[in-house]
């Protein structure tokens, strides 16, 4: 256990001793790499535990103002409804830019605003399907080994404050809205879509990053 | 139908195959209607369950009374909707 208090903190005193100050001048200003905490905690609460989604992001800050985003991430979900089951997961991605609202020189904290383009692969699993029918009576149907690709775009407002030294922390507010609405033609449509959240039209999703700068 | 004292009639196709067969008591002879169609299951969510279309490809009779069965709608995609139409001979 001291071993690897001992290694953490000599990681953390080696992150650190790299957190690099740019020129105020320079395009490029640093890179950083943020891992999600909020989503994470509300999808596992949310659905107790039947549902997974964990994420990562990497942005760029350039010219003190521009952040091109990208984020990865990999969910899992469970969920029943009236005696339907949908078991599914994959991974997925998002690609966009954020704008610094207020341009404050050299300050790394700023509110932003930005767009994002996402997409996810899953396989899944839809199990125990209800079909009624008034003459022919109920029927339940299984339809396994699904595969699907969803895209959809998104506006996300949000911060990005320093913390302490390259150490920093923030959020983002998403709203969202679904590209692939229409099945083809013997497919069945997911219930869950990673990186969206339960598949509607318009969805909401928020994060809370801890996140280092490079 | 046509021909007939009865104008419209709702028959219910099946979900689960492509063939529907309904059996019509016409002056104490039964007669089979025949409908040959695509199911299209349709999710909507776990709890609402699946909708059914159907894509209608032909339709027949046994009866030799029924002149031609044709279909004027080949999409099912509502609950009242005229799809077929059976033409009986005088």
């Amino acid at each position: 256990m001291n071993r690897l208090l001992l290694i953490v903190t000599l990681c953390c005193l080696a992150l650190c001793a790299s957190a690099r100050e740019y020129a105020d001048t320079a395009v490029y200003q640093g890179l950083s790499v943020k891992l999600d905490i909020g989503n994470s905690v509300l999808e596992l609460a949310r659905s107790a535990g039947k549902i997974q989604s964990y994420e990562a992001a990497i942005n760029v800050r350039l010219a003190k103002r521009f952040y091109p985003t990208l984020e990865v991430g990999y969910a899992m979900a469970e969920r029943g409804a009236d005696g339907g089951m949908h078991k599914g997961q994959g991974g997925f991605g998002r690609l966009g830019m954020d704008l610094a609202v207020v341009k404050k020189g050299a300050s790394e904290n700023n509110m932003l605003v930005g767009l994002r383009f996402g997409g996810a692969y899953q396989n899944y699993d839809l199990t125990d399907v209800k079909l009624h029918s008034e003459y022919w009576g109920e029927q339940r149907l299984n339809f396994y080994d699904q595969q699907r690709f969803d895209c959809w775009g998104e506006i996300v407002a949000g911060c990005q404050v320093q913390v302490y030294k390259g150490f920093q922390m923030g959020w983002y507010v998403r709203m969202k809205l679904l590209f692939t609405r229409n099945a083809k033609e013997g497919e069945v449509m997911p219930y869950y879509v990673p990186g969206l959240g339960f598949r509607k039209d318009f969805n909401w999703g928020f994060n809370y990053y801890l996140a280092y700068k490079f | 139908m046509q021909g007939n004292g009865i104008k419209v009639m709702g028959l219910e196709l099946r979900p689960d195959t492509n063939l529907t067969a309904y059996l019509m008591l016409y002056h104490d002879q039964i007669d089979t209607l025949y409908i040959q169609h695509t199911p299209r299951q349709q999710f909507i969510s776990l709890a609402c369950g699946c909708a059914v279309y159907h894509t209608i490809t032909a339709a027949w009779s046994s009866d030799p009374r029924v002149d031609s069965v044709s279909i004027i709608n080949a999409a099912v995609e509502a609950i009242v909707q005229d799809n077929l139409c059976i033409h009986l001979h005088e």
